[in-house]
Order: C-alpha cells, then sequence, then structure tokens
C-alpha cells in the first residue's frame, strides 16, 4: 500500500471534501452544539470516537455478512442498528471507566446517533471500495475535518454574540451565513489534491 | 388540537426548516435545484406518514424502554422501501439525490416526530402531523431549491428563465450557496413572521 | 433478568417483521431494478458506439486479463454488427474531484473514438457535474486513438486536446484519464 494515496484520502476528507462544509454531513450538531468552543471541542473529540469505530465495525459486517449472504439490500438498517448500539455502548464504558471523560463527553454521545455523518461516512466507505485500512485513514479525516469546522464555527460564533446583527437575523441565519462564508474558504481547498 | 390544526402547524407556525431547523443535512446537500428538493421533501414526506402511522399503531405495544431503537428499525425499513422502490421506477431521481436517500434514516425531523407527537396520539392525528410536517418540510425544500437554482443556474424545474444572456452565480449551486440562501431566507422567514404578528 | 428477556424479544420480533418486509419488497423489485440498470447500460453503450447492433461482452479469458491487469477497467463490451465487431465500449472508473467519474467509451475498429459518455459521478453541480453535457462529451468525438488526449484550459489548437470545463479541472482531468485508459487498452489489447 503506497502512502502517497492515504495520504490524499486524509487531506482530502479534512479540507477539500470537508464533510460539513462540502458535503453537509453532521450538519445538526454542527449548527447546534457551536455556541462555545469548549463544547464544540467536547462534540469533535466524540464525534472522532464513534466515527472511526463504527466505520471500522460497519466495514467488517459489510464484507463478512452483507456482501457474502447478498443482503446488501439491508445495509441502512444494520448500520443504524450497529451505530445507535456502539454510541450506547461507548456510553456505557466510558462512564464506568472514566467519569471524568465521561462528565465532558457525555452530553454530545446520545446525540450522535441521529448525527449523519457517522452513517454517511460508513456508507461513503463503502460505496468507494476502500479497503479495510484507507477506511480507517478515511474515518480519522473525516473527524478531523468535522471537529476542525465545529471549533473554528464556534470560535467565530463566539464572537458573534457580541456583535449588532440586525433583529431578524439573530441566531441561526447569522449562524448560517457565517457557515456559507466559512464554506467559501474551504473551497479554496479544491486545487489541493 | 383538531385535526386540521394538527396538520396546519408544520406547514407554517412550526415548520420543521424556518422554524425547527430540523432535518438540515439534506436540506442544504440536495437542493441545488427545484426537482431534487421536491423529489427529497416528498420521499421524506412519504417515510414521515408511514413512520408516524406505524409508532402511533404500535404504541402500546412498544415498552419504552427500548421504543428509540425500535423506531429507528421502523424508519429504516421505510426509507430502504423507498430506496428499493425510487431504484427500479424513478433511476435518475435516485442516482441524483444519492446518498441522501439512506441518510432519510438520520434526518432528526422523523425521529422527533415519533419520539414527541405519533408515540402519543391517535393514528389519524400521527397521519395529519406527518403530512403537515412532510408538506411543510416539502414546500421549504422546494423553494430553497428554486432560489438557487435560479441564480445559480438561470432556471426552475430545468426550465430555462432568463435566456442566453443571463451570466449565473455558480456560487448559488456550490456549497456556500446552500448556507448563504437558507440563511437569507430562514432571516426573511422570521422578518415576515414578525410583521404578521405585529399587524394581528 | 426476565424483563430483559422481554425487551429483547419485543426488539427481536420488530426487526424480524422489518426483515421479512424487506426480503419481500426486495424479491419484487430487484428484477426492475436490474432490468432498468442494465438497460441504461445497453443504452449508453449504443449512444457511443452507434454503429453496433448488439453488445457482448469479451470471453472471459481476455476479459479477466484486461481487468486483473488494470483496476481501473470495469467492463470491456465489443460491438457487433451481423456477425462483425465494429467497436469496443469501455468503461472506466477514474477518481474525480468528489469520488470516481465513470466513463464509457466508445473505440471503432478503424482506431477512432466514436463518443463518451460520462455515467456515473459525484461531481459538483454546475461544475464537475457539466461533465455529463453534450457539449463537452461531444469534444472528444473522432479523435485518433494512436495520440493521447491532452486538457488545454483555452481553446484547443492541436488536435487531441480538451478543453476544460470552466472551474471543474479535476473533472476534465478525470474523463481524460478514462478515455485514456480506453485508448490504450485498445492500442495495447484489443487491435490486434
Amino acid at each position: 500500500m503506497d502512502f502517497g494515496n492515504l495520504f490524499v484520502i486524509l487531506i482530502s476528507a479534512i479540507l477539500v471534501n470537508n464533510f460539513v462544509l462540502s458535503r453537509f454531513l453532521g450538519i445538526c450538531p454542527f449548527l447546534g452544539v457551536s455556541k462555545q468552543v469548549e463544547t464544540a471541542f467536547g462534540m469533535g473529540m466524540a464525534v472522532t470516537f464513534v466515527m472511526t469505530l463504527s466505520s471500522i465495525i460497519t466495514y467488517i459486517i459489510h464484507h463478512t455478512i452483507l456482501d457474502k449472504l447478498g443482503l446488501e439490500y439491508l445495509q441502512t438498517i444494520a448500520f443504524i442498528l450497529v451505530i445507535a448500539s456502539l454510541v450506547q455502548l461507548v456510553e456505557m464504558f466510558i462512564q464506568k471507566a472514566s467519569p471524568t471523560l465521561y462528565q465532558a463527553l457525555g452530553v454530545y454521545l446520545p446525540l450522535i446517533t441521529t448525527n449523519c455523518a457517522v452513517l454517511g461516512l460508513a456508507i461513503i466507505n463503502i460505496q468507494e471500495e476502500y479497503n479495510l485500512l484507507q477506511t480507517i485513514v478515511h474515518s480519522i479525516g473525516a473527524a478531523i475535518g468535522f471537529s476542525l469546522a465545529i471549533v473554528l464555527f464556534a470560535g467565530i460564533r463566539e464572537r458573534l454574540a457580541l456583535a449588532d446583527v440586525p433583529e431578524s437575523l439573530q441566531g441561526f441565519p447569522i449562524a448560517l451565513i457565517t457557515a456559507g462564508l466559512m464554506s467559501i474558504a474551504f473551497l479554496g481547498f479544491a486545487g489541493l489534491v | 388540537m383538531s385535526i386540521i390544526k394538527t396538520f396546519k402547524n408544520g406547514l407554517l407556525k412550526e415548520n420543521p426548516i424556518f422554524i425547527q431547523l430540523l432535518g438540515m443535512c439534506p436540506t442544504l446537500a440536495v437542493t441545488t435545484t427545484a426537482t431534487d428538493g421536491l423529489a427529497m421533501g416528498l420521499a421524506t414526506t412519504t417515510v414521515l406518514v408511514s413512520a408516524n402511522l406505524v409508532v402511533s399503531l404500535l404504541r402500546k405495544l412498544i415498552p419504552s424502554k427500548i421504543r428509540i431503537p425500535s423506531y429507528i428499525v421502523i424508519i429504516a425499513t421505510f426509507v430502504t422501501l423507498i430506496d428499493m422502490f425510487m431504484h427500479a421506477y424513478a433511476i435518475d431521481l435516485y442516482r441524483s439525490l444519492g446518498l441522501f436517500i439512506p441518510l432519510i434514516v438520520v434526518n432528526c425531523l422523523i425521529l422527533g416526530r415519533a419520539e414527541s407527537f405519533a408515540s402519543k396520539n391517535t393514528p389519524v392525528r400521527a397521519i395529519s402531523d406527518g403530512l403537515g410536517m412532510g408538506i411543510g418540510f416539502a414546500w421549504a425544500l422546494t423553494l430553497l431549491g428554486s432560489v438557487r437554482e435560479l441564480l445559480g443556474a438561470g432556471s426552475i424545474f430545468g426550465i430555462s428563465v432568463f435566456g442566453e444572456a443571463f451570466k449565473p452565480a455558480i456560487i448559488m449551486i456550490l456549497p456556500p450557496g446552500a448556507f448563504l440562501a437558507l440563511g437569507i431566507l430562514v432571516g426573511i422567514y422570521n422578518w415576515l413572521s414578525k410583521k404578521r404578528a405585529a399587524n394581528a | 433478568m426476565r424483563e430483559i428477556v422481554k425487551l429483547g424479544l419485543i426488539l427481536l420480533l420488530i426487526t424480524s417483521a422489518a426483515a421479512v418486509v424487506l426480503g419481500l419488497s426486495n424479491a419484487a423489485t430487484i428484477g426492475t431494478i436490474e432490468a432498468v440498470e442494465a438497460k441504461a447500460s445497453e443504452v449508453a453503450r449504443k449512444e457511443v458506439l452507434p454503429e453496433a447492433e448488439n453488445f457482448k461482452t469479451l470471453e472471459e479469458e481476455k476479459l479477466n486479463e484486461i481487468l486483473n491487469g488494470n483496476e481501473k477497467v470495469l467492463e470491456v463490451y465489443a460491438g457487433y454488427k451481423g456477425e462483425n465487431i465494429v467497436g469496443y465500449a469501455i468503461k472506466t472508473a477514474t477518481p474525480g474531484y468528489g469520488g470516481n467519474v465513470e466513463v464509457i467509451t466508445g473505440i471503432s475498429t478503424e482506431g477512432k473514438i466514436t463518443g463518451i459518455k460520462v455515467v456515473k459521478h459525484q461531481e459538483t453541480p454546475g461544475l464537475g457535474a457539466n461533465a455529463t453535457s453534450a457539449e463537452f462529451q461531444n469534444q472528444y468525438k473522432d479523435m485518433n486513438t494512436s495520440k493521447e488526449i491532452t486538457v488545454v484550459k483555452t481553446q484547443p489548437s492541436n488536435e487531441n486536446e480538451i478543453q476544460a470545463l470552466t472551474g471543474a479541472t479535476i473533472t476534465s482531468d478525470a474523463v481524460t484519464n478514462g478515455v485514456n485508459i480506453a485508448r490504450e487498452l485498445f492500442n495495447n489489447k484489443l487491435s490486434k
């Protein structure tokens, strides 16, 4: 396996095809949990954890069970169940193993089940026919891209809270416009790979 | 609340996109054209109504401890059905909506309605709630798709409006255009709602 | 303990009901889906190689040799008019901006490109997605397979040059790479 290929996958997942700003995956937490940098960072870490783990498990399930038995049409239902139970397991595990970590991430974990970035990532990995190593690299890249976008966005929103915004645009509208401007900045990465 | 009022609720007052801001991923991703927006809206409506109906029918049989996984299974089943039927009978739409058909599963709007409405109401009301929310979602998606297609490609539903001389603002159909257009539309919606409230 | 078993059973019941429903509807739609997909591919092959009346995939041994030799080649069909081979339709997948771009290239036995068609892509709407336009695809028509095709950003001045799509050089390169792979495959393996 050449490392060049893996590096391209990683960079393109973080910057060029950023999950939030160009693929539109994970918009709900992106808009919902981005009022403060600290919480945004917590969400980013929780998502990174679940994304990487779930894409490995869905990869194995797809290739050892669904593909072998010709049950590809159960993909959606199988993947979402894996993600939902994984989130539960991770939640229970962290609670027992590290109460401090649980305090930091706990609130975000249940929200991750309906984070379409996680399911989207699992499906994209299968569609692109990545092997296991590529899947892992792509997942880490996607997760870093998500965390990067949400933390940067939270940084801007913290300052935005102090700005004088027209009444009708306060709250979500101005947040969306901000995200649009960030997305323009990320378009600049297009020529990178 | 009467059945008709339940239905009307989702259209304007609690519009899933403009007021509740739910289901943002497909909203932003597939609204590059009016046609795709409408198709996504209708597909979501179908899943929403069916899932609401089944959840409401089974509301006394599903223990509350396992309600979330049960709802997810029910929703995923309908999404897979839509996926299959669109693949078989509407292959062009299937191709252009792509990844976002399976992702209807994680549209928070659907799980949200199942949890907060269908699990507590009769089947008839659950259906009217699903229809109202679904149509509210669909018209907002179609509007957003139309605005982006009009500015970004100079056409609506694939029909050219401005003719050859029009230089489209391509940015509107690129990702940033989705955020900008939705942000401005939500702003206008807020402004109109406030004006109406002030007049009333 | 008893409660857990009960909850598990209810969940099992719901999931098995879901599996049955999906299994049945899969059985009901799979035939149509395959027919629709097959028809779409047949129509696309006909578009890029209009002279052919019907298409057959290459014989297994030769096909496997080609497919194993280059993982970017997906399908190779020979186009027949009556008993004679009039050309080939070659499907390739090359990385573009948003994922693989699948292109079918039609090449006549005389070594001319008879047409190309972008059949599957996830490129940006309004930019890369314009690769499916007839205007872009027709540029490849009648090019000779002996020379490599290159992408330029201005009006092409030499033969075998393609003008890139505005704002979508990566997509234009991906399509052209696909056509070049098909071209080389024809030169090295099929024309002899």
